[in-house]
């Protein structure tokens, strides 16, 4: 009898467990296997370099540069608002070349409505000091059907969009959260960064970018929060900026101040990370004096020091205070960010965010803060890269 | 003329590794018209006997004639066919097909002989038995003894020249078994039938000619 | 001491133990199968949207097909737009399955987290889109293809194959079952579908947008809102396969009831020493329910496990015949949820339960002690039966009179076939008794007269063969009588010689050759031709279709009127349309009724003037002008061309003149035969479930037959001795059991036979208009299931008994005749 039961038994387990088998996972599971996302940083051969200086000519090169594995349109600012809001914004296009040139040539009769020679993503992100609240947007499109791009007049993605006006430019952006539209007017002209705007970045021929900035615009119009509306004025800057393969293999990511001093001058910064912490000696900047003259500014002019981390909720150190030393100009400066939490969590992880320019503790200025690649580990380096390598 | 003979019959059973000899060279003698009572202790082989008589088993030895017949040398369908035409069979249980009516459990024997339904034939035996004002009721609806009285007219209607009886009154009580071997006595006694009946009842062996003891396999005649 | 009893008695009888454990499974199994298959069919709707956006996704159609490119394009620009993403649609078939592709923007798509493919991973970083065109699968769906992720599949998208490596295995949804993602680039590349999409989707986007900026052909729906019109399109189907399993159930119930029953005969003689040794009836009655319940479970589950196979077999039957009609892709395979398991594992137990009461109550009837033959409980008179039978069939009627609904037609199916499973013991055996009077001396007569005894214990298994029976052979002829029904609809329909479309498998890519008012020109033009006519096609969004026809005197004998005065004038002038059977059914339109459509130029009212047979739509068609449709709509392809040629011009001829003088191998063609054909060939896939219900519900009525048969046997044994000492021959009592085993066949089937016709009526005039919308006109019903089943239900009833024949005539009669 004990043997029958045994049986019965085994059979119902057996049942019961097929059955059992029978159920799917509740909610989508990981995803087993990504296309072999090759961590390449590099572009491939096909992409034009930026290898020397070469003569830039406007409006034509506020235009797109086709060839070109990236190219961005980047636009920070802080702005005042009604009773002394202090706001920031950012508003980046980034072109994103892909490597079937070959169906690029627009004349082809493509095979599809959608062949696309680039695809480009925009970031708009609001920065409201008053609530500390930081508002982020980002969306992509391909460059087909006129989804995105950028002419001489006019520099868009879907209907965000930057046209050029009779003294400069009106940027529109918005979500159903916030947006801006702000009239923008060009207060200095424009600075060409590295040797005439060839901003050399790496040891490597092509570890270069060309790159130009427009560092004080005026600034006036509208930014919306939720449905309110509120007046605002500021400061702008613009940086122009294209290449491929600029940045050479041994870098970890870089930290970029642009400064705007209330003494009229403005002052860039980069420091590019290498793998070991230090700064390359390829890390730049320039002093632009307030009649619009430049300094460009090597690695050994001046000197950045870290002094306060903000950690995340996911863990991650960010440097948001700093020390500033540019002895040939006398300058001692401290770099506060206005609020911490002004950190990108979209497809790239970055800190973007408004800062407060000090000397001895009292204000001499205002200016944005970028700082990238505390958070490319892992997936996140993965996505980074995979959008990258388009 | 004998009605039935037993000349050495053995019949034995495997009863794990030994054999049982039910049945040991058993000598038996019915003479036509004599009607036999045999008795012995349960399980010494009785309804063996009877089975053996009828037909329905074989013996391992010897052998069996009914009415000059070589019962245990005919094969299956003449066995049947034999049972049939010349024997009648009563059981303890009646066994009566509870679908048919009491005329037609007694016409089945009939019907199964290849005989025409004579339907006075059956209501006189019916009559002859008691049984006439039931005739049109089902097993369910009669009594013991009137259910076997139905068993006897079954088993009498063909005419048999032998009638096996299986412990007939073994379910019914004292004053019914009395009435159903009365009418039994009578019925066979008209008929010049013999009978080999097993019984344990005194009663029943008391309307037979001989009364013998079946014991260790042998039929012994009773003192 | 309960348990070894139990256990004891079983061991003895292993087959019946099997055979009621078969009993229980098959019902279970038939009942797991159809309700996995609805699930199936349910939870496949069309949630792809959902899965790659998320649950808010709201998706925007064109109200007139497809939407063109450059209205995505106009919309995504528009101020305040949305993340859009474009989706094109593509039906494909792989390894001979019914599949869709899924392209999509993976830019945009991937902006959004895709909850399909988990946190961190968007379609962008999945989807290579410089890479040759690879797809993205489901694991279920790989898997169910029997492939691996390094395989290639072979895709067949209208007539042209190309092989797609899989870029990426993901865990996915059940809505990906049977969807191939695709990056929108590459499809269009790939399968030349330039220009237009199928919808765009956006997983927020307010409505007063929507309203704001939508061009008047678009049309928006929220995922809740299309997944209730997928649902609305399965419906009928549905309804009908659970009404269909619910039969099936209450057939195998039946089984699980006479086996028990005959469990419990066989016990008679234990029952009642149990009890005179002292067993009380509350004792009696935890034993059987307990050997009851531990049937039902161990039965149940394997039923379950059964089902559940059977279920992804028949998945595999509907796959097809969904896709082709309502658009839809079934799970790849059924999704059972331990909540459904359970469920249908307890009614297994309710039934047994159920079952067990009047055995439990038989078996009290066992007196203690000493056996004595008890009267086996009688049946209802013919009387009792008849009018206890007439009572539900009444109420059914009735139903089936007053309501409209398609439940209530299925609970007056029910309540009909009920009222005739009462009556039909009665019945059968009042038909047995006279048959047997009508011989009462011969072999025959006894056979069938001594049947009676066990009618308590036949009559169980009887209903359950009859119906099972009468399910097959009804379901049966339904299909082949609406079969030829919908034959000679299609051959009235096509008037022409032959049919003319663009050849899409020459050439995938944009077709050089549309059939515009100039090709047909040209066709017409030809020698030979006497007349054309043509037809253009159009899905509107909420799944109506238009036909617009441009129609010569001599196409329109094509069409059976139903309701309504075809006035070819009002027609031909555009003042008047035709709507098809379902179409004024499902809308609820009668002649001189109007109805509205949507066009690019608003919308337009119509008047129905007649209502026409048809049976290719049960969402329903307009027929309206081709004139007026192509004013509307500004349109002017054709999707097919019929050709009248002269008497005396032979088709072979002029065809080959079309090809090689006028369009070389641009334009394909198709004769009303091969039209014919093709449209059998669909309907008989679209029937091959229900095919396959029917020989389920066939398989189930020889486990009824075997049962009952064996019950009969070994009912019967004592009996068969009793005969056989009282003279009856082997051969005569074999006989006389093959002809119990051939009659009580032979009667099933004569009750099934009417209970068939009666199915095969109700499902044809009540059940199909209201599941469908078209109605199947009343015609001889087909008898070729009746010449299938009598002969093979008697030969499986006959096998059925020989099987207990031999084995009561070759077992010792002195055991049989003791025993009891
Ligand atoms: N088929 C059989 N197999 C084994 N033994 C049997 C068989 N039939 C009867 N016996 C044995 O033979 C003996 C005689 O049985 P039976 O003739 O029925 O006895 P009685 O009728 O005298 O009570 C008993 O011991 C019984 O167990
Ligand atoms: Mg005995």
């Amino acid at each position: 009898m004990r043997r029958d039961v045994i049986l019965m038994v085994c059979i119902a387990s057996l049942c019961l467990v097929w059955l059992g088998l029978q159920f799917e996972p509740e909610g989508p599971g990981p995803v087993e296997s990504l296309s072999g996302t090759s961590l390449l940083a590099s572009a491939p051969e096909m992409f034009k370099r930026v290898t020397r200086p070469e003569p830039l000519r406007f409006p034509a090169d506020h235009a797109m540069h086709p060839g070109y594995r990236n190219e961005w349109w980047y636009f920070t600012g802080n702005l005042n608002g009604p009773e002394g809001a202090r706001l920031g914004y950012q508003f980046t296009l980034f072109r994103f070349a892909l490597e079937r040139t070959e169906v690029s040539s627009q004349t082809d009769d493509p095979p599809s409505d959608f062949t696309a020679a680039a695809i480009w993503m925009a970031h708009l992100a609001l920065s409201d000091g008053r609530t500390q609240q930081f508002f982020q947007h980002e969306r992509f499109a391909r460059e087909a059907l006129g989804l995105a791009g950028a002419s001489e007049q006019r520099w868009w993605l879907r209907d965000w969009a930057v046209r050029a006006t009779e003294r400069g430019w009106h940027l529109k952006a918005g979500t159903d959260d916030f947006g801006l539209d702000l009239q923008l007017q060009p207060g200095k002209p424009i600075v060409l960064q590295g040797e005439a705007g060839y901003s050399q970045k790496g040891p490597q021929a092509g570890n270069a970018s060309r790159y130009y900035s427009l560092t004080r615009i005026e600034t006036s119009g509208q930014v919306r929060i939720g449905d309110a509306l509120l007046q605002v004025n500021g400061q702008s800057w613009l940086d122009r900026e294209w290449g491929s393969s600029q940045l050479s293999d041994d870098l970890d990511g870089w930290d970029w101040f642009a400064l705007q001093l209330d003494d009229g001058r403005d002052l860039m910064l980069y420091r590019l990370r290498q793998s070991d912490g230090t700064a390359s000696p390829f890390s730049a900047g320039v002093l632009v004096e307030t009649d619009g003259r430049y300094r460009v500014l090597t690695a050994n002019d001046f000197e950045l020091t870290p002094n306060r981390y903000w950690t995340d909720a996911q863990g991650i150190a960010w440097p948001l205070d700093w020390s500033l030393q540019l002895p040939l100009a006398d300058l001692k400066l401290e770099v506060h960010a206005v609020f911490d939490q002004q950190r990108w969590d979209r497809s790239v992880q970055y800190w973007e965010g408004m800062v407060d320019v000090k000397s001895s503790g009292a204000p001499v200025g205002r200016g944005y803060l970028e700082l990238s690649g505390y958070a490319d580990t892992g997936e996140q380096a993965a996505n980074t890269l995979a959008i990258e390598r388009r | 003329m004998t009605a039935l003979a037993f000349r050495s019959v053995t019949r034995q059973y495997s009863a794990g590794s030994s054999q049982v000899h039910v049945l040991d060279q058993l000598e038996l003698d019915v003479a036509e018209g004599q009607r036999i009572a045999i008795m012995g202790a349960s399980g010494s082989g009785k309804s063996t006997l009877l089975h053996l008589a009828a037909g329905m088993d074989l013996p391992d030895e010897g052998r069996i004639e009914v009415f000059g017949t070589a019962v245990s040398e005919l094969d299956e369908p003449e066995r049947t066919r034999f049972r049939a035409s010349r024997m009648g069979l009563v059981f303890q249980d009646y066994n009566l097909i509870d679908s048919l009516t009491a005329f037609e459990n007694i016409e089945l024997a009939l019907w199964l002989t290849d005989q025409a339904v004579s339907k006075s034939e059956v209501v006189a035996l019916a009559g002859e038995l008691g049984i006439e004002p039931v005739l049109d009721r089902r097993p369910g609806q009669l009594s013991g003894g009137e259910q076997q009285r139905v068993a006897i007219a079954r088993a009498l209607i063909h005419k048999p020249n032998l009638i096996l009886a299986d412990e007939p009154t073994g379910s019914l009580d004292q004053d019914t078994a009395n009435d159903v071997l009365h009418v039994l006595q009578q019925s066979l006694q008209d008929r010049q039938c013999a009978m080999v009946m097993v019984t344990h009842s005194d009663a029943a062996a008391a309307i037979c000619d001989q009364i013998q003891v079946l014991d260790h396999g042998r039929l012994v005649p009773a003192a | 001491m309960q348990a070894r009893i139990t256990h004891r008695f079983f061991k003895r009888h292993l087959g019946q133990l099997l055979l009621a454990l078969t009993g229980i499974a098959a019902g279970i199994a038939v009942v797991t199968g159809v309700a996995l298959l609805r699930g199936a069919l349910l939870e496949s709707l069309d949630a792809a949207g959902s899965v790659l956006v998320g649950e808010q996704t709201i998706s925007v159609r064109s109200e007139t097909g497809r939407v063109s490119v450059r209205q995505y394009a106009d919309l995504a620009v528009k101020p305040g737009a949305p993340d859009w993403i474009p989706v094109l649609r593509l039906p494909v078939q792989v390894n001979g399955q019914r599949f869709e592709i899924v392209a999509v923007d993976p830019l945009v798509a991937g902006a959004a987290t895709s909850p399909m493919l988990g946190p961190g991973s968007s379609l962008a970083s999945t989807i290579d889109m410089n890479g040759p065109a690879s797809l993205v699968i489901a694991n279920r769906t790989l898997n169910a293809l029997g492939l691996d992720a390094d395989d290639e599949l072979v895709v067949e998208h209208q007539g042209q194959v190309v092989e797609l490596p899989i870029a990426a295995v993901v865990e996915g949804d059940r809505s990906m079952d049977r969807r191939l993602l695709m990056d929108i680039t590459q499809a269009q590349a790939l399968f030349g579908s330039r220009g237009e999409l199928s919808e765009l989707w956006t997983a927020s986007v307010s409505s007063d947008w929507l309203d704001e900026h939508l061009p008047p052909d678009l049309v928006w729906q929220t995922s809740a809102e299309r997944r209730d019109s997928a649902a609305s399109l399965t419906a009928g189907m549905r309804a009908n396969l659970t009404a269909m399993s619910l039969l099936a159930l209450a057939t195998g119930m039946f089984v699980v009831y006479s086996v028990l029953n005959f469990l419990i005969v066989q016990r008679r003689h234990d029952f009642g020493m149990l009890r005179a040794l002292g067993l009380p009836p509350s004792g009696l009655l935890k034993l059987l329910l307990s050997e009851s319940l531990l049937l039902a479970a161990f039965g149940g589950l394997i039923g379950l496990v059964i089902g559940t196979w059977l279920a992804d077999q028949l998945l595999a039957l509907v796959a097809q015949p969904v896709g082709e009609l309502y658009g839809q892709l079934p799970l790849v395979e059924s999704a059972p949820s331990p909540g459904l398991y359970t469920a249908i594992w307890l009614l297994g137990l309710g039934a047994a339960i159920l079952v067990s009461v009047p055995l439990v109550r038989e078996a009290y009837r066992v007196p203690p002690g000493r056996l004595v033959r008890s009267q086996p409980p009688r049946g209802w008179t013919l009387v009792q039966a008849l009018g206890f039978g007439l009572f539900p069939m009444l109420a059914g009627g009735l139903l089936l009179l007053l309501s409209s609904g398609l439940t209530a037609a299925l609970a007056g199916l029910f309540l009909i076939l009920s009222g005739m499973v009462m009556m039909m013991p009665a019945a059968g055996f009042g038909l047995l008794a006279w048959l047997g009077h009508l011989m009462p001396r011969s072999l025959w007569g006894r056979s069938l007269v001594l049947l009676q005894s066990s009618r308590s214990r036949i009559a169980p298994a009887l209903a359950a063969l009859t119906l099972a029976l009468a399910l097959a052979m009804g379901m049966a002829m339904m299909i082949l009588g609406f079969r030829v029904a919908l034959d000679d609809w299609v051959g009235r329909l096509l008037q022409a010689d032959v049919y003319i479309s663009v050849d899409r498998t020459e050439q995938a890519v944009t077709p050089a050759v549309q059939l515009d008012d100039q090709t047909i020109g040209r066709i017409a033009a030809q020698d030979g031709v006497a007349a054309w006519s043509s037809i253009r096609q159009r899905r509107l969004a909420d799944g109506r279709r238009i036909a617009a026809y441009d129609l010569p005197e001599q196409a329109w004998p094509g069409f059976e009127w139903i309701d309504g005065t075809p006035d070819r004038g009002q027609f031909e002038a555009g003042l008047a349309v035709f709507v098809t059977e379902p179409f004024a059914r499902n809308q609820d339109v009668a002649p001189d009724g109007v109805i509205e459509i949507p066009t690019p130029q608003g919308q337009k009212q119509l008047r129905v003037a007649a209502v026409y047979r048809d049976y290719s739509s049960d969402q329903g068609v307009i027929a309206m002008n081709g004139v007026q449709y192509r004013d509307w709509f500004d349109d002017p392809i054709r999707d097919s061309v019929g050709v009248y040629l002269q008497p005396d011009q032979p088709l072979t001829a002029w065809l080959d003149d079309l090809s090689e003088k006028v369009f070389a191998r641009q334009l394909s063609w198709i004769t009303p035969a091969e039209v014919r054909q093709q449209s059998l060939d669909v309907f008989d896939r679209t029937f091959r479930i229900s095919w396959a219900l029917a020989l389920l519900v066939g398989l189930i009525a020889l486990i009824a037959l075997t049962s009952a048969l064996l019950a009969l046997g070994l009912e019967r044994a004592r009996e068969y001795a009793t005969l056989r000492a009282l003279g009856l021959s082997p051969q005569g009592l074999m006989q006389l059991i093959m002809v119990q085993t051939g009659g009580l066949t032979l009667l099933a089937l004569t009750l099934a036979v009417p209970m068939a016709l009666l199915m095969d009526i109700m499902l044809s005039s009540s059940i199909q208009p209201r599941a469908f919308g078209w109605s199947v006109p009343l015609d001889w019903p087909p008898l070729a299931p009746l010449v299938w089943t009598v002969p093979l239900a008697v030969l499986a009833g006959l096998l059925a008994g020989v099987y207990p024949a031999l084995r009561i005539v070759r077992s010792p009669l002195i055991r049989n005749l003791r025993a009891d």
